[in-house]
Parts: C-alpha cells; structure tokens; sequence
C-alpha cells in the first residue's frame, strides 16, 4: 500500500484552524445525579443522627452493613431495620502512601474495613485515626468519632474517622 | 506504550461505590492491600513469601518477547521497592499496560480441518460475588472456587491437583497469585505460598504457574489479560512457547481472569489429544 493515497480528500490542520470545515460547538451540559435507593437513604439519614442502623434477613439472620432492601444471599428481599453500635473490630487495615489519583503523600492515609458490632459478617470501609499505622492490628477495637451534628449532611463523612478504643 | 497523563489509576476510583466509598477517596491499590493483608494474618503468611511470586514471574518474563517488565530480582529488591499501599510494595504490582490478544474459536469439525493439533475448551465457569465487598471473606475467594468447580464438571476433572498439569491463573498483584491457586483448589487454603517456595511453580516444577511470566512480568493490559492467559496455555498445550515451554508435554492447561471489584472469577480448561 505504500505510496497510494486512501480514497477521498484529507483534512489538513490548517483548513481546520482557519474555518474552512464546517464544525460544530456544542457546550455539553451532562449533569446528573446518584440515587441512594431506599436502603442506603435511610442509612445515610441515620449517620446524620449519628446512628449506624442495618437490615436484618430473616431467612440467612444475617444483620446486613451497609443495609439493603434484598438479600444477595438468600435472594429475598430483607424484612426490618436495626440499629447497631458505632464501634468495631478491625477485619483488615492498610496504609497507603497513594492518594487516589496515584500521586504520593509522606503523611500516609489510614484505611481499614470495620466489622461493626452487631452487624453479621463485616461492615465498611472507613479511615482510621489517633492511631500510629505502626500500632494499628487486625482484631483491634474501635469507636466512630461523629462530627458535631450541625456539620453533618448524611454522608458517609459524618463519621470523621474510627479510633481505638 | 502510550504516555499515561494523568496517571490511569485515577480512573478506578469508579469501580468503587459511588455513595458509600468515593467521598473517602479510594485509590485501587487500597482494596489489594486491605485483601493482602487479610489473607497474611489468616494463614500467617509473610510478605517474603509472597515477594517470591514477583521473582518468579518477571524471571519467567525474560523469555516473553512481548514482554514490558521482566527482570531478575532477588526477595530482597520486592521487599525495599517503594512502599505503595502497605503491604502493598511497587514490585508486588502489575504496570500499566497497553495490550490486545485475539484467539480462533472455531466447532470441532472445522477445528480438525484446519489443523491436526487443536486445543479443545473442555470446561468454562464464571461466577460473580456480591458488590459489598466489606461483607466478604476477603481471605479466599469463594467466586473463584466456584468458577472452578463449574469449568472442572463440564470438563470432567475430579481431581484438579492431579489432572491440570500447568496453570496461568491471574496475577495482577504477587499475592492474587497464591489466592487464586487456592480459589482454584490446586493448593491448601494457606496453602499456596509453600508450593512456591518449594518450587513447585517453577516453570519446570510439577505444577508450573505463570511461565509465560504472568501479569507481573509481561504486563497487565487490563481486559486483553485474561485472553493472554488463554493463548499462554494454547502455546504451551502445542508446545510452541518457544524458550517458555515447559517440560513433559502438558495436556491439560487452565487459565483463569478476575475482574471487577475483587468479585468477578473466570476459569477457562484447556486440553490437547
């Protein structure tokens, strides 16, 4: 194929730059907006009173965190609301020097998945905080530190961070 | 290689849940690292055994033409690289690649048209954990077994440990490795990191893993890797890996992908006459 131009007539960056294709501006405006669903709302609701509830599935009896309307487990939906504590156990914990982007911090961030007390089998990813990384360990217990309730907007932010207790 | 400006990493803050876990601003390594150090203080595994199937992998890689890191480390070079996500270290992690693999799928009757030496999918399984990745076991991965035992009814393996002879399971990190080996049921719960130790997966041990060199040492070309991982086993079922090739004349190969957020297990058998 060497040598033989494609079919057609090629577009060359000066016709482009001097109007002489004809182009379109179209300022995009692609706003949108998450839905929380039923379950995740009511528990964002309750972070703003400072309360982590669950729901509970009758069928397996696993008290679920975060909570949702159906049970992966048993295919059923789920069948009532509890409250459970705001503290924990650490299940797993890492420490990592990355921010998200992959771009690098000295002061590392504190991360960890909390088995929260009364819920079954696990809980939810959060930051860990007052604790050296060098002193945090899997099994460790821990307690939500809430920001004060006028700051609070729902968010998974109410909670600052969960710290030994 | 393209350039990758601004780093790539940052597009996988989406994989994570939008409402729960993006405001905490997660970075992908995160979750490795949580999974890692879950799986160490389940079994007791230590970091040096689990650097050894970095070593392994980008030695292996050396012989990969189209490989992007291969490389002879020592346990000693994985274990001072850049802490990344502890216990997450730079020489435990995949690159960032660019990459494509294609296979000829074709029926049986064509297949022995066009060649004398066919490669036969025996068995396929695939199966997908919940999102709520907080809620499960992260100390082995249940969806891989399942996979597994899926491809191995179809293909007709009973005893996986005695009937695959070479296995290219996915590694994107040292440690996913050792997990997928024991998702797979070709090693212990735990169990896995003394098969590497003891050479077992080395490209001429009893089980080799990774000869092509993996995910570690040839490259993590995310979506092309899984398929890169098939046309692994089809080389080395033909006997075609050239300076990769295992010894003994393997017959049966198996290649497995995982994907998503950490939830997602494939698993291809793959057989020679």
């Amino acid at each position: 194929m060497e040598g033989r131009s494609p079919p057609g007539t090629p577009l060359s960056d000066e016709a482009i730059q001097q109007g002489k294709v004809l182009t379109l501006e179209w300022p995009s405006s692609l706003r949108y907006a998450w839905d929380t669903g039923i379950a995740i709302g009511r528990f964002l609701e309750e972070l703003k009173n400072g309360r982590i509830i669950g729901r509970t599935c009758h069928k397996c009896e696993r008290v679920l965190v975060p909570p949702r309307m159906f049970c992966e487990r048993c295919f059923r939906p789920t069948d009532a609301w509890r409250f459970v504590e705001d503290s924990g156990a650490v299940n797993t914990y890492s420490v990592s020097y990355l921010r998200w982007d992959a771009s690098r911090i000295d002061d590392p961030i504190l991360v960890a998945v909390i088995e929260i007390d009364g819920a079954t089998s696990g809980g939810f990813l959060h930051h860990l905080g007052e604790v050296k990384p060098e002193d945090i360990r899997i099994g460790m217990k821990v307690k939500a530190v809430w920001k004060p309730p006028e700051e609070r907007t729902g968010s998974i932010l109410d909670i600052r961070y969960f710290r030994p207790s | 290689m393209s350039t990758c400006h601004p780093h790539p990493q940052g597009a996988f803050v989406t994989i994570f849940d939008n409402i729960l876990e993006r405001p905490l601003e997660p970075n992908l390594i995160w979750i490795f690292a949580l999974e890692m150090q879950r799986y160490m203080q389940t079994y007791g595994i230590t970091k040096e055994e689990i650097a050894l199937v970095s070593v392994k992998n980008k030695r292996n890689a050396l012989d990969h033409p189209s490989a992007q890191v291969a490389e002879e480390i020592t346990v000693k070079d994985v274990m001072e690289s850049e802490v990344m996500v502890a216990p997450v270290n730079r020489l435990d992690v995949s690159p960032v690649s660019d990459g494509a693999a294609a296979i000829v799928l074709v029926s049986e009757d064509v297949a022995r048209r066009l060649t004398d030496k066919p490669v036969w999918l025996d068995g396929v399984g695939w199966n997908l954990d919940t999102a709520y990745w907080t809620n499960r076991d992260l100390a082995f991965p249940a969806y891989v077994e399942r996979a597994a035992r899926m491809a191995y009814k179809m293909a007709g393996i009973t005893e996986p440990r005695k009937q695959i002879n070479i296995v290219e399971p996915y590694d994107p990190f040292s440690y996913k490795e050792l997990h997928h080996l024991e998702g797979l049921l070709l090693a212990d719960k735990g169990g896995a990191p003394k098969l590497t130790a003891d050479g077992v997966t080395q490209r001429n041990g009893d089980m080799p893993v990774c000869p092509s060199g993996g995910l570690l040492g040839v490259g993590n070309p995310i979506a092309a890797a899984g398929l890169m991982k098939v046309a692994e086993i089809f080389w080395q079922l033909r006997g075609e890996a050239g300076r990769r090739q295992v010894p003994g004349q393997p017959k049966v190969g198996l290649a497995q992908a995982w994907g998503d957020l950490m939830q997602v297990g494939t698993v291809v058998v793959m057989r020679v006459d």
